[in-house]
């Protein structure tokens, strides 16, 4: 019986999913995660960026690295989030101070190719002041995951994709899931 | 005794992981402004929906519930009678059974606030898609001077559910961007991977209909790159776990000139594959490798050090582009000095790679001002740099450049 206990305890963490889901409420979507900086890995600091850090739709998480400065009672934190779906990353800065975590900054450019592709073509299929102006251009669009909290002053608060050509000084938010331009931007004002 | 009171620690343990479990979901909390309707009576209840806005990504099969609370703002207790509505005007209706509302009916005081859960099961078998609905929680709606054949409710929140189906065939390299010269032939891969358990056939074709033309004083502009230009190589079948090459070879005209896009159609027989996805986008920077050197002529006063900069942009195509431009910009240069004396061929005395790293001085759309404050790449430069002691006369700078369509120069007289 004494034999049969510590299996017996085994397998309700195993059911439970208190392995399975790892430390800290860490999502099923991110395969590992690194600190690093002043601050060792913290419970409380990384469930609540949990709640505001997350991957590109069907996008995962291969690795997260969490980089911390303390300066005084303030915690600057910046999370680069790498997915095997993309070449690029996503970038989120923090700033954590008595028990709040409050977002300051993110360039978020872990899209799937496929996902940008998709963005692309609705640019182009739809654009045709963006047409005319990115003709001028010689360099490759950033694609950008746009938040819901950004998104609302130009459109809805729902994640968008902005596809931009810097070098002419031409962006336009799309809205993928209803395969519209939703604002155009070219240097001077939005249209 | 020791072994129970762990085994109950454990199982008070479990109990409470399982109240914060992991999750995905972020919720973006958002205070919907409250609404003003001039000229109007405000005769209708007033209810704060957060959020006004939901998007649900879901598989057919799938089912997903999502929570919104619901504000009275009102001066009156309301009683809230929840509608699905589907709008009329979408390429796909849902089915208001796919949702469920709890709770239907409940009145909620003035200033109070209450949850009701909405439950979105999709079926089995439903096509991939982008559903919508309105979810109202009374049945006031906005007056019309004419019937409406759609009611616009006033106290409504949109849900939007994105069904997908997780694609079978895999496109690896879903579009080439490349710097192409004109009289050249380039040849890509297109590699698709079928991750399904059945054979996907495909049938490879140029596909016009997303093509973007150029506008010329005198109307539309030619592609420079005809579709008869463009030859595709491909199997028919991609075979369960296999991985399959469709070979694009593009014979750039010798007169090829400026930007060509155009799209491929994989034409693949995969309904998880949306139109747009089933593509593979051709976006050619075409070059022509000139045959003679540009040449600069300057004059020098007195006998003097000379520095000459040949300054080109280096384009980082991004890994999935199927780029073919390896070869970074280089440049022959000669200089000749009065009376045709002087070095001839030089090489230069120093290599520069540089960029412009910005982090926000730069102007950005204002729907990407979150990134100011990260270091952004916004231009890689090459630099060729060329020292000589050059005595006073006229002198010839010849630069031919490769692998570049744009270069500049400066020159740089005295120390």
């Amino acid at each position: 019986m004494k034999k049969f206990v510590p299996f017996l305890l085994f397998s309700f963490l195993i059911i439970s999913g208190c392995i399975t889901s790892g430390s800290n409420n860490r999502p099923d979507w991110v395969h590992q995660v690194n600190w690093e900086g002043d601050i060792s890995e913290d419970a409380k600091i990384e469930t609540l960026l949990w709640e505001q850090v997350t991957p590109y739709r069907s996008t995962e998480y291969d690795m997260v690295n969490i980089s911390t400065s303390r300066s005084g009672d303030a915690v600057s934190i910046r999370v680069k989030a790498g997915s095997s779906q993309s070449p690029y990353q996503d970038i989120y800065d923090f700033s954590y101070q008595n028990g709040i975590l409050v977002m300051t900054g993110y360039l978020l450019e872990a899209i799937p190719a496929t996902d940008k592709i998709k963005a692309l073509d609705i640019v182009f299929s739809q654009g045709e002041e963006i047409r005319q102006a990115i003709t001028q251009s010689r360099s490759e669009p950033t694609v950008k995951r746009i938040l819901p909290q950004t998104s609302e002053k130009f459109y809805k608060p729902k994640t968008l994709l902005s596809v931009t050509w810097q070098d002419v000084q031409v962006s336009a938010l799309v809205d993928v899931d209803s395969y519209t331009v939703v604002e155009i931007w070219n240097g001077d004002e939005n249209t | 005794m020791k072994i129970k009171t762990i085994l109950v620690g454990v199982i008070i343990l479990i109990l409470f992981s399982n109240l914060f479990p992991a999750s995905a979901e972020v919720v973006i909390s958002q205070v919907e402004p409250e609404m003003e309707y001039p000229g109007m009576e405000a005769d209708f209840d007033r209810l704060q929906i957060s959020p006004g806005y939901e998007n649900l990504q879901l598989e057919p099969g799938e089912s997903k519930t999502t929570t919104f609370k619901v504000k009275n703002t009102g001066d009156e207790a309301v009683t809230t009678d929840v509608t699905i509505e589907i709008p009329p005007f979408s390429e796909f209706f849902m089915e208001k059974d796919w949702i469920t509302v709890n709770p239907l009916s409940v009145t909620i005081e003035s200033g109070e606030s209450r949850e009701f859960e909405v439950t979105v099961d999709v079926p089995e078998g439903t096509d991939r898609g982008y559903y919508s609905a309105q979810i109202a929680f009374t049945n006031e709606t906005f007056p019309t001077p004419y019937p409406s054949p759609y009611p616009n409710y006033i106290n409504a929140a949109q849900l939007s559910v994105d069904v997908w189906v997780q694609p079978v065939i895999q496109i690896l390299s879903p579009y080439i961007n490349d710097q192409i010269e004109a009289g050249k032939t380039y040849s890509y891969d297109i590699k698709l991977k079928n991750t399904g358990d059945d054979p996907v056939e495909i049938n490879p074709e140029m596909d016009s209909s997303n093509r973007y033309f150029e506008y010329g004083p005198y109307g539309m502009v030619e592609p420079p790159i005809s579709d008869e230009d463009i030859s595709i190589t491909s199997p028919t079948t991609v075979n369960p776990g296999e991985t399959v090459s469709v070979n694009i070879e593009i014979n750039v005209p010798q007169d090829a000139k400026g930007y060509y896009n155009g799209a491929i159609n994989l034409n693949i027989d995969d309904p998880s594959i949306n139109e747009w996805e089933g593509q593979v986008q051709l976006n050619f920077q075409i070059w022509k490798q000139p045959t003679e050197p540009y040449v600069k002529t300057f004059n020098i006063e007195k006998d003097s050090p000379v520095t000459i900069d040949i300054i080109s942009d280096i384009y980082d195509y991004s890994p999935e582009s199927g780029s073919s431009s390896e070869d970074e910009p280089s440049f022959d240069v000669t200089i000749h000095g009065p009376d045709a004396s002087g070095p001839g061929d030089i090489k230069p005395t120093k290599i520069v790679i540089g960029g412009s790293v910005d982090l926000g001085s730069e102007r950005f759309p204002p729907w990407e001002v979150e990134s100011e404050g990260l270091y952004q790449e916004t231009r890689t430069q090459y630099i060729e740099t060329y020292t000589l002691d050059a005595a006073a006369g006229d002198w010839t700078l010849s630069i031919m450049p490769y692998h570049t369509s744009r270069f500049d120069y400066s020159i740089q007289i005295g120390e």
